[in-house]
C-alpha cells in the first residue's frame, strides 16, 4: 500500500531534515517507521566509515602533504570523491549529516597549506567518522593531535618562553590554538578568561609538526611534541592547578573542558540549530545538553536524544538545505555523483554559494542559521545551480520527472509541484522545477 | 502592491509616484526619479549619497596597515619581526601629525586617494566589545550592538533603512549585498542581493513556472528569489561580467557599477576574508602585503566602476579588531583590540588622520599586550550616518545605534558637512 500523506511527510522529513534526501524506492522503504530507520542507522555497524583501502593511512596522508605539487591537491581531490561516493551510499544517510556537522564543528580550510590539502580527508574519516559516533573527548584528543588541525591554527611554531629553547634565545608563543579551542571547540565565548587562554596556549607549547628538514618518509608532515618547546611548570586552568607533565598537562586541559556543562550545552544549541531551528528553545537544548553529560559525550546517545525531541518532527519544515546538501540530494535522486570530468561545476556553484567544501572562511565553520543561506541572490542562484545539475547528469541519466517526484516524496508532493513538474515539457524543465520545489529545498 | 508603493502613494506627493517600489524600481530606466519631492531630513549634506561598507573578516592589523612609526623605539621593539621601516611606507601627513603615520606599500591606491583629498584613516579605533573573538565582535561590529548584548539577530544598517521615512532616497532605492548574506543587513527591511553568476540562468517557461509555485507554496521563496531575480537582471544590464577577474575583483567592480547606477541601490556591503594573518603575517612583504594588495585593488577597481558617482560615494573599510602588537611564534600576529578604519570616496573630507592616539609603550597597551582603541567605531558609523546621508541623531541614537550615547559622532568626515 502506497504511504499515506502523513507518512510521506515523515518520510520526507527524515530524508531531508536529518538525512542527505531521498533515493528512489527510499520512500517506500521508510515511511512505515521514519523514526526508527534513523535510529537502525545509527546501529549499523561501522555506518560512519569509509572502508577503501586505496585511501592513504595517516603517514601516507601526512607524507602527501609534506610533498610537492601537485600530490597534496590530488589526494584532496581522490578523498573528495570517496566523500561523496559515500553520501550516495546509506538509505537516509543521517550519520552522514553528523560526520559533515561534526567536521563543521572541527572546520578547516584546505587552502592554508600543502599539509591541509593532503591530509583533510584522511582527518575527516580518521578522527572525525570514526568518532562521529562514539566519544567526544576522544574526538577532541584526536584531533588536536593531528598535524592539520595543528597547522590550521597556527600551533606549530609556538615555544614557551621559559623552555629549553626560550632559555637559549628570544622566542614567543601563539594563543590561536588555544583561544578557538575554547570558543568554538568547547564550553563557548563567555566561558573562558583571557588567563585560561595564555594558560592552554602555555600548556600547548611544543605541540609540533615534523619539519622538512628533520622528516623522514616514515615522518614527514606528521604531528610532533617538542619537550624542548614546552613551557614548564604548573597552569592556573578553569580554577584549578594543572601540575607539569609535558603533553599529558593538555591533555588534562581537554578533558575539563570536554566535561564542562558549558560544552554540553554548546554542542546541543549547535546540533538542534543545525538540524531543527535557527533559534532552538530550552525544551530542545535540556535533553540533548544533559544526554551528552550523561554519557560521558557518547555522540551516539546526543544524537538519539535529537531525534527524541518533539520539535524534531515539527512541520512545515523551516529551514533550507545548504548548498552542499541540495546538491548531494540531487545526486542521490538521480542515482549518479559527478563524474570527474564534470566535477567543475560542484566548486562553481559551492563557491558562488559561500559553502566551499572544506574551505571554510574561519574556524568557526559554515553558519547553521537559515539567513545564511536564504537570501535574494543565494535564492536566485540556486535555480541556476539546479538546473545545471539537472543538465550535466541528465545528459546520461534519463529520468521521467513526474515519476521520480512521485517517486522521492509521494504523497507530500504538493499539487502545485506535481502540476509543474509535468508542464515542465521537457526532462531538464521537470527536473529543474522538482530540484527548486519548496519540498525538495525545505528541511 | 509593495508596501513600499503604497506609502509612496498615501504621501501624496506627485511626484513619489514616480519613487519606484523596490520590485519594480530595478527594471525602469534611470531619470525618473524626482528629487523635488524627497523629504529633506536636515542640513544637506552629500546629494544622493552613495555608501559602500566593507568588511574585513579575521580582524586586520592595522598597526601594520597604518604603521606608527613615530613611535620610534616601542614601535621598533614592540613589533618584532613585523617591524615595517618606515623608509618603505606612504608618508601620510596631515595637520595634526607629521612623521608619525604612514601607510603600508600595498596600498597604493589608497594612498593616493589620501594624497588627493579622497581618503582618511581613523586610528586606535575597535568595536566596542573587546573580547578577541573574531565572531563575537563582528557580531557586535554588524548588529551594532552596546557591548553588554551579546546577540542581535539584526544588523545596524537594515535597521537604518527602517527606521527612515519611507520617501527618503536611500531607503527608497534600499541596500544590496553583494557575495554573501552579512548579519549587518539582515532584518525586517528587504534588501536586494547579487553574485556574479558564470552559470546559464533558468529561462521562462521554466522560470516562470518555479515563480508562480513559490508564490503559492512559499511566501519566503518568493520575496527572496524575486528580489534577487530583479538584482541580477538590473546588474547584469550595467555590464558583463569579465571572465578574468577574481570574485572579490568582480564583486568590486560590480558594487560600483551598482551603486553608480541613478535607479540602483544606495548602500552597498562586501566582505573580504582573509585579515586572520597567525602565520607568516610578513611586514613589506608576506601574507597580509598579499591580502592588503588585493584589497587595495579592488578599490581602485571600485574606483573606476563607480565613475562620476565617486564625488557622491563613501567607502567604509571595517574590521572586527585588531591584533597584538608583539609576533607570535608563526611569525604573525594574534587576536588584539585597537585597529583602523578606513574611508575613501570623493565624498570624504580626506588628507586626514583622526586619532586619539593611545600610545605602544608597555604600559600604554590595554593588558600589556594591544593597542587600546580610543575611538569607538560605532563613533565613525554615526558621523558617517549623520553628515553624508544626512540621518538625525534621533534616529541613530535610538534605533541603529542604541545606547550609544558614550560614543558621539566623529566630525568632520565629509566634504561640505
Amino acid at each position: 500500500m502506497a504511504p499515506s500523506k502523513l507518512q510521506a511527510q515523515q518520510a520526507t522529513l527524515a530524508f531531508q531534515r536529518f538525512g542527505l534526501g531521498a533515493r528512489r524506492g527510499g520512500l517506500a522503504r521508510i515511511a512505515n517507521d521514519p523514526a526508527a530507520a534513523l535510529v537502525a542507522e545509527l546501529d549499523s555497524p561501522d555506518v560512519a566509515l569509509i572502508k577503501d583501502a586505496s585511501l592513504p593511512t595517516y603517514a601516507q596522508a601526512c607524507l602527501e602533504g609534506a610533498s610537492p605539487t601537485p600530490r597534496p591537491e590530488n589526494v584532496r581531490l581522490r578523498e573528495y570523491k570517496a566523500r561523496i561516493a559515500k553520501h550516495l551510499q546509506p538509505e537516509i544517510g543521517f550519520v552522514e549529516r553528523l560526520t559533515i556537522f561534526w567536521a563543521n564543528h572541527f572546520a578547516m580550510s584546505f587552502r592554508k597549506a600543502p599539509l591541509l590539502r593532503g591530509t583533510i580527508g584522511q582527518f575527516e574519516r580518521d578522527v572525525i567518522r570514526r568518532n562521529a559516533l562514539g566519544s567526544f573527548p576522544q574526538m577532541l584528543h584526536d584531533a588536536m593531535r593531528h598535524p592539520a588541525m595543528i597547522r590550521y591554527l597556527d600551533n606549530d611554531e609556538s615555544i614557551g618562553e621559559e623552555s629549553t629553547l626560550g632559555l637559549k634565545r628570544r622566542v614567543s608563543y601563539t594563543e590561536n590554538l588555544a583561544r578557538e579551542l575554547m570558543e568554538l571547540h568547547t564550553v563557548g565565548s563567555g566561558n573562558f578568561t583571557e588567563d585560561d587562554v595564555k594558560a592552554l596556549a602555555k600548556m600547548l607549547t611544543g605541540w609540533s609538526i615534523v619539519r622538512a628538514s628533520e622528516a623522514t618518509p616514515a615522518s614527514a608532515g606528521q604531528f610532533m611534541f617538542r619537550p624542548d618547546w614546552h613551557q614548564p611548570g604548573p597552569q592556573r586552568f578553569f580554577g584549578e592547578t594543572i601540575p607539569e607533565g609535558g603533553m599529558e598537562q593538555a591533555d588534562r586541559a581537554f578533558a575539563i573542558l570536554a566535561a564542562h556543562p558549558a560544552t554540553a550545552r554548546r554542542v546541543a544549541t549547535k546540533l538542534a540549530r543545525h538540524f531543527v531551528a535557527d533559534q532552538p528553545t530550552e525544551e530542545m537544548i535540556a535533553p540533548i545538553a544533559q544526554a551528552f553529560i550523561d554519557s560521558g559525550g557518547d555522540l551516539k546517545r546526543t544524537a538519539e536524544a535529537l531525534l527524541t525531541l518533539d520539535a524534531a518532527w515539527s512541520v512545515p519544515m523551516a529551514k533550507i538545505r545548504t548548498p552542499y546538501e541540495m546538491l548531494v540530494a540531487q545526486f542521490r535522486a538521480l542515482g549518479s555523483a559527478l563524474l570527474d570530468e564534470e566535477s567543475g561545476v560542484m566548486d562553481r556553484i559551492l563557491t558562488t554559494l559561500n559553502q566551499p567544501t572544506w574551505d571554510t572562511p574561519s574556524p568557526e565553520g559554515f553558519a547553521d542559521e537559515t539567513p545564511n543561506w536564504l537570501s535574494p541572490n543565494a535564492m536566485a542562484f540556486r535555480l541556476d545551480a539546479v538546473q545545471q545539475i539537472a543538465k550535466v547528469i541528465g545528459r546520461r541519466v534519463f529520468v521521467n520527472p513526474a515519476t521520480l517526484s512521485r517517486d522521492l516524496f509521494g504523497a507530500a508532493l504538493s499539487t502545485q509541484t506535481r502540476e509543474r513538474v509535468a508542464a515542465g515539457g521537457s526532462q531538464l524543465a521537470g527536473l529543474t522545477i522538482l530540484f527548486a520545489s519548496p519540498e525538495f529545498q525545505r528541511r | 502592491m509593495s508596501d513600499n508603493l503604497r506609502r509612496d502613494l498615501a504621501t501624496g506627493c506627485e511626484e513619489s509616484r514616480l519613487l519606484l517600489s523596490r520590485r519594480s524600481m530595478l527594471g525602469v530606466t534611470a531619470g525618473l526619479f524626482s528629487w523635488a519631492c524627497a523629504p529633506k531630513l536636515a542640513s544637506a549634506a552629500t546629494l544622493d549619497p552613495r555608501l559602500l561598507v566593507v568588511v574585513l573578516r579575521g580582524g586586520m592589523d592595522g598597526l601594520a596597515a597604518v604603521p606608527p612609526y613615530g613611535e620610534g623605539s616601542v614601535y621598533v621593539e614592540g613589533r618584532g619581526e613585523l617591524y615595517i621601516r618606515p623608509d618603505a611606507l606612504i608618508r601620510l601627513a596631515d595637520k595634526k601629525h607629521t612623521n608619525f603615520f604612514g601607510l603600508h606599500p600595498a596600498l597604493r591606491s589608497f594612498g593616493q586617494m589620501y594624497a588627493a583629498g579622497d581618503a582618511s584613516i581613523v586610528h586606535a579605533t575597535s568595536t566596542p566589545l573587546w573580547t578577541r573573538s573574531h565572531f563575537d565582535c563582528q557580531d557586535n561590529l554588524e548588529n551594532g550592538m552596546p557591548p553588554a548584548v551579546v546577540a542581535n539577530p539584526t544588523g545596524w544598517l537594515n535597521r537604518l533603512l527602517r527606521a527612515l521615512p519611507s520617501g527618503e532616497p536611500v531607503r527608497q532605492r534600499g541596500a544590496i549585498e553583494i557575495g554573501s548574506a552579512p548579519l549587518i543587513l539582515r532584518g525586517s527591511e528587504p534588501v536586494l542581493g547579487w553574485s556574479a553568476s558564470t552559470l546559464e540562468h533558468v529561462a521562462d517557461p521554466t522560470l516562470y513556472l518555479i515563480r508562480t509555485l513559490y508564490k503559492s507554496r512559499d511566501k519566503v521563496f518568493s520575496d527572496n528569489l524575486e528580489r534577487g531575480l530583479e538584482a541580477q537582471r538590473f546588474a547584469e544590464g550595467l555590464g558583463a561580467t569579465p571572465d578574468d577577474v577574481t570574485d572579490l575583483q568582480m564583486g568590486f567592480l560590480g558594487a560600483g557599477r551598482l551603486l553608480a547606477s541613478p535607479v540602483g541601490p544606495r548602500i552597498a556591503t562586501l566582505s573580504v576574508n582573509g585579515w586572520d594573518t597567525h602565520t607568516d603575517q610578513g611586514a613589506v612583504d608576506g601574507e597580509l602585503a598579499d591580502r592588503l594588495a588585493e584589497l587595495d585593488d579592488g578599490l581602485s577597481l571600485f574606483r573606476t566602476s563607480v565613475g562620476d558617482a565617486w564625488s557622491q560615494t563613501v567607502v567604509m573599510i571595517v574590521t572586527e579588531f585588531g591584533r597584538m602588537v608583539a609576533n607570535n611564534g608563526n611569525h604573525g600576529s594574534d587576536h588584539g583590540v585597537g585597529t583602523v578604519a578606513l574611508l575613501a570616496g570623493g565624498a570624504v573630507k580626506g588628507g586626514r588622520i583622526f586619532s586619539k592616539w593611545p600610545g605602544l609603550a608597555p604600559t600604554q597597551l590595554l593588558d600589556k599586550r594591544d593597542l587600546k582603541a580610543t575611538i569607538d567605531l560605532r563613533s565613525v558609523f554615526k558621523g558617517v550616518l549623520r553628515e553624508h546621508l544626512d540621518v538625525p541623531d534621533s534616529i541613530v541614537n535610538a534605533t541603529v545605534f542604541p545606547d550609544s550615547g558614550s560614543a558621539k559622532p566623529l566630525k568632520g568626515l565629509i566634504k561640505g558637512a
